[in-house]
């Protein structure tokens, strides 16, 4: 079951239930990421059903997420905060986004799912459920770029209707996240209507899935991609390949914060 | 007297006059910077002729050679077409000959971590500027790499820009990398980019006084304290024939190539190649900071023609001003100078109106006559690298009292009133006259659009004497370098040491001069002929024991681990005794503390002196153990080495907690003395410890049926673990465990330690002990007793060291938590190692890279064999304070320090050929570029699918790997598959997200089937990659089957 003070005590808070201000979202946010990993690894199981699950039983996800300690995806992980932002009185809606690939192309628009939060008249995006490398802390809807350890990043609305978060890394350009519509979505868009695009991205994610990982660390990310970790501390990105298996079993063990006996 | 009016006015004037003063002081240091002359302390150049360095071009200039050749074959140039003898004959050159860069291609682009294809992309320009800046600095005495973040300036005059097509032609495979790589400002700004330089970046066009130019702004800039250093020079690679072929329509070059400047015969100018770099500080700063003072830049000055004659021509009054304003910022009259490097194109209307000039300013009033000459005469005319390489010619020229000969002169020029002043053309080699002031000469450049600049350098003021200082007993020399090739070509550059070249003076170059790359190797030598010899088995890539080679791989935290009872022997530590001060120290230190507890003096002991006790007696063998790894400990620290954390095992923790702060030595002494001593009197001769090489549950399965009178007492790794217990079992035991197959091993001590035998003596302990003064440790400390680390809730008291000798060792446990907590270098600070088998085997299994070194080895327990261990670590990335053995601050004399190799870059050529359609008339349009260097698309007759299926089964796994080697490198841009090793991460040499998709979609066209977006990702290396498409790529069936 949902349990709200538990909830908070997993995320290291302590003391009254903290007030809805932005300096507490950006506190929960951090703490979110560095806690509860993104782990797609169900998605070996889901098959080409992969957006089924986007409007979750949130005490059912509790218990496995949270209480059982998996990682999740980005409707579970940022449901579950919509649900704790919302019981502290925030205003939180539903956003999705085109991820940006590799090649410079845009994956479908409803492809990944996350939250944005309403704070004095001001829109930020927050989200604790994307593998990395991104944001560390909640983003202000602005063009201003906004430093979060050693990262930059910002907002920049585009004429075509799209809105881009952009990062850029210490010693890199920037470059775009993803792009989204700050419009709020409805479960219903995902569950009761056709999406040709996104069944055939759907398609293609299961005919071959890639395991990613990712977590928040104290001033940056890992994000394992099957076997390659991508690091960025400080904003400095660092690429490993984990070719030995046990080197692989390590990472995996650190992002996924499964228990080795830790020292000291 | 009260405060009356006049008092407050003669204070008021005092503080006027103080402030006078203080301005005057301020003005005089003001305009004293202003003029400060400015060190050469470093050069590098390539010029024609095969010039590398600023010695081969003294030896061309002193030898009196011409460079100039015929065109360079190997640029895609149509020679044929290009030359003709008809000068009326548009579009050719009726000359054919010139100064070329025979390396112009060459680059070692890996050095600098670019890719091949952006190597092929950018202009050899760009890469020259990069080596040269990189020697310069070397030649400097300095670690280019640890200049990042300096306020360096980079000044480089470049005038081509010819190399690559326009950006609409960018051939396949280059895009992105064609408009930096072709762009002027990115000349200057990857120098400061690849070196992490924080001064402007500059890059100069003034045509052909381009380099003189950027030298006399880096000057100003150095002057003004805006940077604190510069590179500056320039560059000129001729990427097409086009201003041949320009010069030709205009007759301006001379029909044999040669500039014969200032001669009667000049008919033209010959066009050449180059590049130059000088490294230039304040002369204070290289004075202070000790580094090379080449000569100096005593002034300089730039102006301009204005209106002249027309947009070319040269203006001999402004020439004038240019000479006079540099003569004025140097502070001297003409008579001052010796010799100036014309800018002596060759030309019959330049030359004369430059000599002109000359005689105007310096011809008059002198004792001695202005001696003239152009370097221009031996290798043509460098155009935007010809200032510098006129600076490093005359820099040489100074350093060796030689003016050299002028060539190609038959009579000086005719069209000249030689008789208007006293300067004498130098048309044969003379020494330079003594004068009884340091020898100067001036150098001019004139550029086509009207840019006159003008240098007076002056001879280098005397260096004081370097101090000597004693030769260390055994010398490192450091190697370095980013590949295995380079790091052997290195060695093999390496002058061996003699009388003249002093081993210790070089060592402190290496080590102290020179970048640490990643691939190391350090050559230990007591002799020259041990170092001769070691370097030159490190050249020829062969083994030898005085010469360690790795890969400095690890990144972790360092660990010292003491052993227990075990690595002793007779005579350890007493060679350190005489030449290592440091642990002399520390084992009298050791020895004071004991001698409150024991009867015998470690001193004799170490030395073996007659009478004293030998390492039969536990109560000796573990307190000198102790003292000869702490003062190890105390040496390894000396030399730089400092522990992260430490961990001992059984009674090496007692060494361990003192070395962690935890224990102060007096009692650590107690600790080790009175409890070795309580074993001799109660436990020895009752028990013995056996070693087995197996897991811990199978050795406990083992003696299970003892009953208990064997115990597991030490486990030290996955297949080896320590059981001891009663004498008469353990003999029982060992038959039966060799009956098994199990390869035991008696330790030669008679008691048990670690078992229940050890509760006889728990209250003797607990009263010998009480007292104790423990602390929280200092350094990190892994209890192999407790399996944890020890904070202040665990302390270091009797009822612990009761604990550490009845308690099972769990070192691989302590081991396991090191590396899981960042620890990936481990030190065995003992006087043989005995832990080193066990600590390997735990480490394999963290597959993070990680070293393990010892300190001393039996029978060799000399400085000799501690420094090896130095070396053994270092090489892996440890890092070693090697002041500890070279001294601190011995400065290098210069002639050492010149006698360093610069780096031996790995060439291979880069050059995007340029094809012209063979007549306007063909068909089929030839491609305008082709990669010269890239590989070309397999095979055109059969598709990779079709000769997959006729394999037999066999072959079909190295066909696919072959497959995804080659087309691994044809995305990274290498020339050969055998650039990719098939266990290297795609992401570890060169790939990106987006080159992995290419590849993905390459392979994915070439075996004709869909394949994963992510493929690269999951299946990380060439190898793996390969087996992946084994199993998920079904063979087409054959058509006629």
């Amino acid at each position: 079951m949902f349990d709200l003070d538990h909830y908070l005590s997993v995320l290291g808070h302590t003391g009254p239930v903290p007030a809805p201000t932005a300096e507490t979202l950006r506190l929960l946010h951090k703490r979110h990421l560095m806690t509860v990993p993104f782990d797609n690894f169900l998605n070996g199981e889901r098959g080409t059903a992969i957006w089924d699950g986007v409007d979750i039983d949130v005490d059912a996800v509790y218990q496995e997420v949270i209480v059982g300690g998996r990682g999740g995806v980005c409707y579970e992980l940022n449901g579950l905060f919509r649900a704790l932002l919302t019981r502290l009185g925030y205003e939180v809606v539903v956003l999705s986004a085109g991820v940006r690939g590799p090649d410079g192309s845009y994956g479908p628009d409803m492809e990944h799912l996350f939250n944005g939060v309403r704070i004095d008249g001001e829109w930020y995006l927050a989200d604790v459920g994307y593998s990395g490398p991104s944001l560390i802390e909640p983003v202000r809807v602005s063009a201003e770029p906004q430093e979060q350890y050693g990262t930059a990043f910002r907002v920049r609305e585009d004429d075509d209707g799209f809105h881009y978060l952009e990062r850029r890394p210490r010693d890199g350009e920037w470059g775009v996240v993803h792009r989204f519509r700050l419009r709020p979505r409805a479960f219903s868009e995902w569950l009761d209507a056709d999406h040709p695009e996104l069944d055939a991205y759907a398609r293609m994610l299961s005919a071959h899935v890639t395991y990613i990982r990712g977590r928040a660390l104290e001033n940056g990310q890992m994000t394992l991609t099957g076997r390659r970790l991508l690091i960025v501390e400080d904003g400095r990105e660092r690429v490993r390949v984990l070719v030995k298996a046990d080197d692989f079993e390590a990472v995996l063990d650190d992002i996924l914060l499964r228990t080795r006996s830790a020292a000291a | 007297m009260g405060t009356t009016p006049s008092d407050k006015v003669v204070e008021a004037l005092r503080a006027s006059l103080m402030e006078n003063e203080r301005l005057k002081q301020e003005n005089q240091r003001m305009a004293a910077a202003a003029r400060e002359p400015i060190a050469i302390v470093g050069m590098a150049c390539r010029l024609p002729g095969g010039v590398s360095t600023p010695d081969e071009l003294w030896e061309l200039v002193a030898e009196g050679r011409d460079a100039v050749s015929g065109f360079p074959d190997n640029r895609g140039w149509d020679l044929e077409r290009l030359f003709d003898p008809d000068p009326e004959r548009p579009g050719t050159s009726y000359v054919n000959q010139g100064g070329f860069l025979d390396g112009a291609a060459e680059f070692d682009a890996g050095f600098f971590g670019i890719s091949p294809r952006e190597a092929l992309a950018m202009d050899p320009q760009q890469r020259l500027l990069l080596e040269t800046s990189w020697e310069a600095l070397e030649r400097a005495g300095l670690d280019p790499s640890a200049l990042a973040g300096g306020k360096v300036g980079v000044y480089s005059g470049v005038m081509y820009h010819d190399y690559a097509p326009g950006l609409e032609f960018t051939p396949k495979g280059l895009e992105g990398f064609l408009g930096t790589g072709n762009s002027g400002s990115v000349a200057s700004g990857r120098v400061s980019y690849t070196l992490g330089l924080e001064g402007p970046a500059i890059t100069v066009d003034t045509a052909c006084s381009s380099s003189l130019v950027a030298v006399h702004l880096a000057a100003q800039a150095l002057r003004s304290g805006e940077i604190d250093m510069a590179l500056a020079g320039g560059v000129a690679v001729m990427g097409t024939p086009g201003v041949f072929v320009e010069f030709s329509t205009q007759r301006g070059l001379a029909r044999d190539g040669r500039c014969k400047a200032f001669a009667d015969a000049a008919d033209g100018t010959g066009w050449a190649e180059g590049v130059g770099v000088l490294a230039l500080e304040r002369l204070s700063d290289a004075r202070r900071l000790g580094h090379p003072v080449l000569a100096v830049v005593r002034g300089s000055a730039v102006n301009q023609d204005g209106t002249s004659n027309g947009l070319t021509a040269p203006n001999g009054p402004s020439q004038q001003r240019v000479i006079r304003a540099a003569l004025a910022n140097a502070g001297l009259t003409p008579d001052g100078v010796d010799a100036v490097e014309g800018h002596g194109t060759g030309t019959a209307l330049g030359d004369p109106i430059e000599a002109q000039a000359l005689l105007a300013t310096y011809g008059g009033n002198r004792g001695y006559p202005l001696f003239l000459g152009s370097l221009k005469s031996n290798i043509g005319h460098a155009q935007s690298a010809a200032g510098v390489a006129g600076i490093i010619k005359m820099v040489q020229a100074m350093r060796h009292g030689v003016l050299p000969k002028t060539l190609h002169v038959d009579r000086p020029s005719t069209k000249v009133d030689w008789s208007a002043g006293a300067v004498e053309l130098l048309t044969e080699r003379r020494e330079w006259p003594r004068t009884g002031r340091p020898r100067r000469a001036a150098v001019s450049s004139f550029g086509v659009s009207g840019t006159n600049a003008h240098i007076v350098l002056e001879q280098a003021p005397e260096q004081p004497e370097a101090r000597s200082a004693p030769r260390p007993v055994v010398v490192p020399w450091i190697v370095s370098a980013r590949t295995e090739a380079a790091l052997r070509a290195q060695a093999g550059r390496l002058p061996a040491p003699s009388e003249r070249l002093d081993a210790a003076a070089v060592a402190r170059g290496l080590a102290f001069h020179r970048a640490r790359l990643n691939r190391r190797a350090v050559v230990l030598g007591s002799t020259d002929a041990e170092l001769s010899g070691g370097l030159t088995a490190l050249a020829a890539g062969e083994q030898a024991p005085n010469v360690v080679t790795g890969a400095a791989d690890v990144d972790g935290r360092t660990v010292f681990v003491f052993p227990g009872q075990g690595h002793q022997w007779a005579g350890m530590g007493a060679r350190l005794l005489e030449t290592e001060w440091v642990f002399a120290q520390a084992i009298a230190d050791c020895a004071k503390a004991l001698s409150a507890y024991v009867d015998w003096d470690l001193l004799d002991v170490v030395r073996q002196a007659e009478g004293a006790p030998d390492f039969a007696r536990v109560d000796v063998v573990q307190p000198a153990s102790f003292a000869v790894m702490v003062a190890l400990a105390r040496l390894w620290q000396h030399y730089g080495v400092q522990p992260d954390a430490v961990v001992g095992h059984s009674q090496g923790e007692i060494a361990a907690a003192h070395i962690a702060g935890a224990l102060g030595l007096d009692d650590a002494a107690r600790v080790v003395a009175l409890r070795s001593q309580a074993i001799g009197s109660r436990l020895a001769g009752r028990g013995g410890m056996m070693f087995l090489p197996v897991s811990r549950a199978e050795a406990e399965d083992r003696i299970a049926e003892y009953g208990g009178s064997i115990e597991i007492a030490a486990v030290n790794g996955p297949a080896s673990t320590v059981v001891a217990g009663d004498a008469g079992a353990l003999g029982d035991f060992r038959e039966a465990a060799e009956q098994a197959g199990i390869r035991a091993r008696v330790i030669p001590v008679d008691y048990a330690s670690h078992t229940g035998h050890v509760e006889a003596i728990e209250d003797e302990l607990a009263t010998a002990l009480a007292g104790l003064r423990p602390q929280t440790p200092k350094i990190p400390m892994y209890s192999t007793y407790r399996d944890a680390w020890l904070d202040g809730t665990t302390p270091l008291d009797a009822a612990y060291w009761y604990g550490n000798l009845r308690h099972e060792v769990r070192f691989a446990a302590a081991v396991d938590a090191l590396t899981a907590t960042g620890h990936h270098a481990f030190v065995e600070v003992s006087a043989h190692p005995v832990l080193n088998m066990a600590l390997r085997e735990n480490v394999e299994r963290s597959g993070a890279p990680t070293v393990v070194v010892g300190s001393l080895r039996r029978d060799e327990g000399g400085p000799e064999r501690f420094a090896a261990s130095l070396a053994e670590l270092y090489v892996r990335g440890g890092s070693v304070d090697w002041t500890g053995l070279l001294g601190h601050d011995v400065p290098v004399p210069p002639e050492a320090l010149a006698a360093l190799p610069t780096y031996a870059f790995q060439h291979r050529s880069y050059w995007l050929e340029q094809f012209q359609p063979a007549t306007a008339a063909s068909d089929v349009p030839n491609p305008l570029f082709q990669e010269s260097d890239m590989p070309t698309d397999a095979d055109d007759q059969q598709s990779f699918r079709d000769r997959y299926a006729a394999l037999p089964a066999g072959e079909r796994p190295a066909a696919l790997l072959d497959l995804v080697r080659a087309e691994t490198a044809a995305v990274l841009g290498h020339s050969d598959a055998g650039a990719v090793d098939a266990d290297e991460g795609f992401f570890d040499i060169g790939f990106n997200s987006l080159t992995a998709v290419e590849l993905r979609n390459r392979l994915a066209a070439e075996i004709g089937a869909e394949l994963p977006v992510m493929l690269l990702f999951d299946q990380p290396t060439p190898g793996l990659l390969a087996e992946y498409l084994l199993d998920h790529v079904a063979a087409p069936a054959a058509e006629y089957a």
